[in-house]
């Protein structure tokens, strides 16, 4: 039986949704790495990623919804999910996730730039416009005073994003690909190799954060492997499930969809890092090149777990 | 054995004693099994269907379901090998789930499932046209209506003809009379007399989604469990 492989008759969500999937990773990620990079480097550097996540993730999340509204059938009813909610929703829950996760992202910038606003207020001795600005320097002086947990919420919220995109797909349980629990954690790592990529395409890295850039590349090779691991455990456990499981492995890793995954997403995004890493560049076009790849990679990946899981159905 | 018989006939005694005369514990029984409402079911004959489709335009009509789109849905069925001879059918429409996927999907509460009825339906003041329902749904039977652009599908004919206290559409047309509609919860009732003196399947019931679209499977081949 063959199918095209954009347009097939078990195909409900199409490619916008796989963008939608592709930034959502980027944010999660760019959180993700400026918080785990705060240990590691001196202040200055650390605003730097700071500021990168604060302003990039969300973002990435606005556009990300922005396809996504346009992506119904009614768009100008999407705020409907903003007031009506089902806790029984995969989707509904994704709605409160986003409003915390901008909530804390804008604290993480009062936190990130109360000093600025200091100033600014300065120049407003009397009048609302002052007392708000100092309001809001109170705010981001405490939650400077208590960093660390404003960090572990941020943390949290970030995993929690890169996870949703997982466990929105997986909770359908018509198409047994879709439906498995390792969705969620392959997510999150993808979100995290592309974020990597995302700031290594910041001509300013090298001269603002010369010490990260080792730490990166670390952390790049380490979620790659951790990729090998979980792609294995995905096509593993779908593989020995048996009936439609065994099939919508077969299916997925063969045609269109699997010479997408074999060149896009093992080649690209697992066999080249690993292999550069025997013979690293160290040119600024080399790097490019690599980051790009990597996105693109992340980015098929996110295309074939969505059209290739609509394929078979349980 | 210690275990005789007239010990075995002793203690069931004692328990059914017990169970008909303790009221609390007669009292947490009733509340499980006598019916508290009505639950719409049905049962599709495929040793009757014919698949004449007749079914399909009588849903068109009474549901103004505009065209390139349909309800419902009556799909050759035939027996492995004998080359498409054998006459045999399988609908494809909503289930009305004990636990629909549709309704847990729906981020805004527009899938629901009528508490009154078991019927599935939609709310489309409600819908914002996510499709995240039509994906959801593992018998594929949603989709958007090209008119009102919301999730639309199978609602047993809910603000047509049940409305107006008549059977569903499809039910009335049938001239096989393959297609029985009622009250799960009625023991009297068409179908649930029919289901008790039938041999009859679900689809796809390994997924936890308790379909109430009851069959019979047509007389040749093999029943096709996960068919949609």
């Amino acid at each position: 039986m063959t199918t095209h492989p954009f347009q097939f008759d078990t195909l409900v969500w199409d490619w916008p949704i796989a963008l939608y999937l592709f930034v959502l990773g980027i944010a999660s990620g760019l959180v993700l790495v400026a918080l785990g990079l705060q240990r590691v480097l001196p202040p200055a550097q650390r605003r730097w990623f700071a500021w990168r996540a604060a302003i990039g993730a969300p973002l990435m999340v606005a556009v990300g919804l922005t396809v996504l509204v346009f992506h119904l059938t009614h768009p100008l009813s999407f705020w409907y999910v903003m007031v009506f909610y089902n806790p029984h929703s995969v989707m509904s829950l994704g709605v409160m996730l986003f409003q915390l996760f901008f909530l804390a992202l804008a604290l993480w910038w009062l936190r990130l730039g109360y000093m600025w606003l200091n100033a600014r207020a300065q120049q407003y001795p009397q009048g609302a416009v002052g007392a708000l600005l100092r309001l809001l320097v109170r705010v981001g002086r405490w939650l400077s005073q208590h960093y660390r947990g404003h960090n572990v919420i941020l943390g949290l919220l970030a995993v929690l994003l890169g996870v949703y995109t997982g466990f929105l797909l997986s909770t359908l349980k018509g198409y047994p690909l879709l439906n498995n629990g390792v969705l969620p954690l392959l997510f999150l790592n993808s979100g995290l190799v592309s974020a990597l990529a995302v700031l290594s395409l910041f001509p300013s890295l090298s001269r603002s954060a010369p010490e990260a850039i080792a730490v990166l590349h670390r952390w790049e090779i380490g979620c790659v492997l951790l990729e090998v691991l979980l792609l294995t455990a995905f096509f593993f456990s779908l593989y020995v499930g048996g009936g439609a499981q065994t099939a919508a492995a077969l299916t997925a890793l063969s045609g269109f969809w699997g010479a997408v995954f074999w060149i896009g997403v093992v080649g690209l995004g697992i066999a080249l890092p690993l292999l550069m890493t025997l013979r690293p560049a160290h040119s600024r076009s080399a790097g490019v090149a690599l980051a790009c790849v990597a996105l693109l990679s992340v980015l098929l990946f996110r295309f074939f777990i969505l059209y290739a899981g609509q394929m078979v159905i349980a | 054995m210690s275990y005789t018989r007239r010990k075995l006939i002793q203690r069931l005694g004692a328990c059914s004693v017990l169970l008909l005369t303790d009221p609390p514990l007669h009292l947490l029984l009733a509340s499980e099994n006598i019916a508290t409402g009505v639950r719409y079911a049905m049962l599709h004959d495929e040793t009757r269907c014919i698949g004449c489709q007749a079914c399909v335009a009588a849903c068109r009509k009474a549901n103004r379901v505009p065209e390139g789109v349909t309800r419902l849905q009556v799909l050759p069925n035939p027996a492995p090998g004998d080359n498409g001879n054998t006459r045999q059918f399988f609908r494809r429409s909503c289930q009305h789930c004990d636990n629909p996927p549709c309704v847990s999907a729906c981020p805004t509460g527009a899938s629901y499932k009528d508490p009154a009825t078991g019927i599935v339906d939609v709310n489309h003041q409600r819908c914002i046209g996510c499709r995240y329902c039509l994906a959801a749904c593992p018998y594929h039977v949603r989709f958007i209506n090209p008119v009102s652009l919301t999730a639309d599908k199978c609602n047993f004919c809910r603000d047509s003809e049940l409305a107006q206290g008549r059977l569903p559409a499809c039910v009335q047309i049938c001239p096989m009379k393959a297609l029985t509609f009622g009250n799960l919860n009625d023991p009297d009732s068409a179908i649930s007399q029919a289901i008790r003196s039938k041999v009859v399947y679900r689809s796809k019931l390994y997924l936890g989604t308790g379909p109430n679209v009851y069959r019979v499977a047509g007389k040749q081949g093999e029943i096709n469990p996960n068919r949609t």
